[in-house]
């Protein structure tokens, strides 16, 4: 029958047999009861029930829906997902999968059909290693022995490091019938981690002791450096009162310092407060070394203002000094005096020339010393230190002092080398506190160029060496490598200032020497300072090294001069030393007055004797230039009690211009004033 | 004993016969003291098995063994009609 085109009739027709089916069907379905799907025809062709029919599509249409429902789900995941059959390989991906894929070297929709490891190897360029243990991973996934896998794996690219978390899970738990894999770009999460694992190191690489308490003083945080240093003190390194501190730090939100003592050392505490975490951060730092440096600077300073008052008293005692010694010079000039009268102008010469002494190594100690380098016999220097060593000494310290025939003369000032034998000897002697013995010897070398390399400062040529050598406690390599610091000092703070070898080491540098030192613990120390020859000194400087000692010979001269000095007591006694000499004395209190002197007297003044340092303006080196203005060859003699004022200032004194150190004995300045006289009229 | 074989008639995935098959494997898993052999025949695929089963009907389920060969059309959703039917020996404890 032809099925497109029906008569009115065949429709009829049709209808009747359509309505039959359909009431065989719901007989059907009412004597079973609903729950039947098909029906097999006797020629074997099964026929779905009206009622499944609609049911099946509806249930397909469904599927279908959840299918789309799913995939989008699947495919809004920003990870790369795949799905693997029981066999590993690629039955299905999601699109943030596609497009890595597109990117990668296998190339868009490749990756379908292919075994998952291969994929993974080329595509997220991880390393063999890592792609061995995944495959080991996703196998145990697929028999079913583990529920999840996972993973973290790094890949490099020009972007940099990618971090990824891969995440295996079985397609049906249980059943192998395969697995779903997951990358999860876990890159941020990890550079966080890295970025707080290496802000973390700040602290706890920190070599200061950097420690977290909580409110209620429970330690949160510790460093390397606090916990070594709880582990050898344990909780004494912490401040006494630290819940006191903690509670008070988290109240009022400020920081606060406080010190703990560790036997000899000294720690300065740090607490900071962070209120939002309730925890004070407490950060240590050892002061011991800054405590004994501030210590060091006021002992310093100290020092400093007693060489300033030194130098200060120097001057006001020098010239008292003279006017003693000039008065006792007169008392030993009167040869009829009485025995006793004369006995004792004697002793107070030796008492005032002590006395001078005693200022003038109150200014060494001020260091106010005018350093005079001149051709010296080192004979001198070691005999007159040995005499004061042997005195000053304890009796159990020997002290050896040798030198050869034939030493030759040095380029050294007498006092400053004096100072440095003295120096080294009373560091010898503190080592030797059980007694010992002290050589010093002087002997000559020869430095070659390697030998001066091997030593520090050390030169080429031809020395004297002086070696002082003690028996001593010696020193430790540590010590031995400070011992010429300034301020370095094994001694207790008042017994030694730390400068003593610091200024043997500076007076050896002034003089274009060097020094070395040797020691060793428990055997003794070798100090040994080399210094430049010399030629002989001529006859006649090493007598003016010693003032004549004849009594004041009263010398008749026709000669006038002006002395100027603003202590009258000296001013007198120096008139009548020199009018008993013979001089006329013109006497005047300052450089003013000294002028109007001059100026009243015509300018007929022979010599000035004057005092450097003068109230009223002007100096003795300023009145000495203004009156040779008017007398260019006027001889001249300048006096102080503080040398300190000749230092920088000696280019500055005219070659007729003398200096005399005040206490002088009379004799000396007699002797200058004649010696300059004797210039003038033989030029 | 000798195991139970069941044999299971369904067309395709049409409603009732997906409820057959999973009621069928509910009642094993939860009821039966010992897992029968079940064989699973779609009548879509194979219309002759079913002819020469004599099964006009889906979802039917015949007891192959033991003898006598029982039927039951439908869903299976009852499951004591199911246990009277079929005679099943089932755990004590359910």
């Amino acid at each position: 029958m032809n099925a497109s085109i029906l008569c009115d009739q065949s429709e009829e027709f049709v209808f009747g047999v359509v309505e039959r089916f359909r009431q065989v069907e719901e007989q059907l379905e009412n004597a079973i009861g609903g729950q039947i799907d098909a029906v097999l025809g006797v020629n074997g062709q099964p026929y779905l029930l009206r009622t499944a029919q609609g049911r099946l599509l509806e249930s397909v249409a469904a599927e279908r829906r959840a299918s789309q429902l799913h995939s989008s789900i699947i495919n809004a995941l920003p990870a790369p997902v795949a799905l693997l059959n029981a066999a590993g390989v690629i039955v299905a991906v999601n699109q943030a999968w596609t497009q890595r894929a597109a990117h990668s070297r296998l190339g868009p929709g490749c990756e379908v059909g292919r075994r998952y490891v291969e994929v993974c190897g080329l595509d997220l360029h991880a390393t063999l290693s890592e792609v061995e243990r995944a495959q080991l991973g996703i196998n145990q996934v697929l028999i079913g022995k583990i529920d999840q896998y996972t993973q973290e794996y790094s890949c490099s690219s020009e972007c940099g490091t990618e971090w990824f978390k891969l995440v295996v899970s079985p397609l049906q738990s249980g059943i192998t019938e395969g697995a779903v894999v997951m990358h999860v770009d876990v890159t941020d999460q990890k550079t966080a981690e890295l970025e707080s694992r290496t802000h973390a190191a700040f602290p706890s690489y920190n070599s200061h002791p950097v420690l977290a308490f909580s409110k209620g003083g429970r330690l949160v945080y510790r460093n390397r450096a606090a916990t070594h240093l709880l582990e050898e003190f344990g909780g004494e390194i912490l401040p006494a009162d630290l819940h006191a501190s903690l509670a008070e730090c988290l109240t009022s939100g400020c920081g606060k310092l406080l010190e703990t003592k560790l036997g000899t050392r000294t720690l300065s505490w740090s607490f900071q407060p962070i209120p939002d975490e309730e925890i004070v951060h407490c950060a240590a730092t050892d002061v011991t070394e800054l405590l004994s440096l501030e210590a060091q600077l006021r002992q310093s300073q100290k020092m400093e203002t007693v060489g300033q008052l030194a130098g200060g008293i120097a001057h006001n005692f020098n010239n008292l000094l003279t006017v003693v010694i000039a008065h006792a010079s007169r008392l030993s000039a009167q040869s009829s005096a009485p025995e006793i009268v004369l006995n004792s102008a004697a002793r107070i010469t030796e008492v005032a020339k002590r006395a001078a002494d005693l200022v003038r190594q109150l200014l060494a100690f001020g260091r106010r010393q005018v350093m005079e380098l001149k051709s010296l016999d080192l004979k001198i220097v070691l005999e007159s230190t040995a005499t004061i060593l042997r005195q000053v000494l304890n009796a159990d310290i020997a002290v050896r002092v040798e030198w050869p025939p034939n030493l030759p003369c040095v380029r050294a000032d007498h006092m400053m080398l004096e100072q440095v034998l003295l120096n080294l000897a009373v560091n010898a002697r503190d080592a030797m506190p059980e007694g010992g013995e002290l050589v010093i010897r002087a002997d000559a070398v020869e430095v070659s160029t390697l030998e001066a390399r091997q030593q520090q400062g050390g030169s080429a040529g031809e020395f004297v060496r002086l070696t002082v050598r003690d028996t001593g406690c010696g020193m430790t390599p540590d010590v031995l490598a400070k011992v010429f610091e300034p301020f370095f000092t094994t001694k207790d703070v008042d017994k030694g200032t730390g400068l003593g070898l610091a200024t043997v080491y500076g007076i050896m540098q002034q003089h274009g020497g060097w020094i070395e030192v040797r020691s060793e613990l428990g055997r003794g120390t070798t100090f040994q300072i080399y210094l430049h020859r010399a030629p002989a000194p001529p006859v006649l400087v090493a007598e003016a090294e010693n003032p004549s000692s004849q009594p004041i010979a009263v010398v008749p001269a026709d000669a006038r001069i002006l002395l100027v000095d603003d202590e009258p007591l000296l001013r007198g006694v120096v008139i009548q030393i020199l009018e008993g000499a013979g001089y006329e004395v013109v006497a005047a209190g300052s450089g003013p007055e000294a002028i109007q002197c001059w100026l009243a007297r015509g300018g007929d003044i022979n010599l000035l004797l004057a005092d450097m340092q003068m109230p009223g303006g002007m100096s003795g080196r300023v009145l000495a230039a203004e009156l040779r203005r008017w007398k260019p060859e006027l001889p001249v003699i300048l006096t102080s009690g503080y040398t300190g004022e000749m230092v920088g200032c000696a280019a500055s004194l005219g070659s007729k211009d003398a200096f005399l150190q005040k206490p002088y004995p009379m004799e000396k300045l007699l002797d200058m004033i004649r010696c300059a006289m004797q210039r003038v009229d033989g030029r | 004993m000798s195991p139970l074989i069941l044999r299971l008639y369904i067309a395709g995935s049409s409603p009732n016969s997906v409820q057959a098959l999973a009621n069928l494997r509910g009642i094993c898993r939860s009821l039966l003291r010992e897992e029968p052999q079940i064989e699973i025949v779609d009548v879509l695929d194979a219309p002759q098995r079913a002819l020469g089963d004599g099964v006009w009907i889906s979802p039917t389920l015949i007891r192959i063994h033991p003898l006598p060969v029982r039927r039951i059309i439908g869903n299976l959703s009852d499951q004591q009609a199911m246990v009277d039917a079929l005679n099943l020996s089932i755990r004590n404890n359910s």
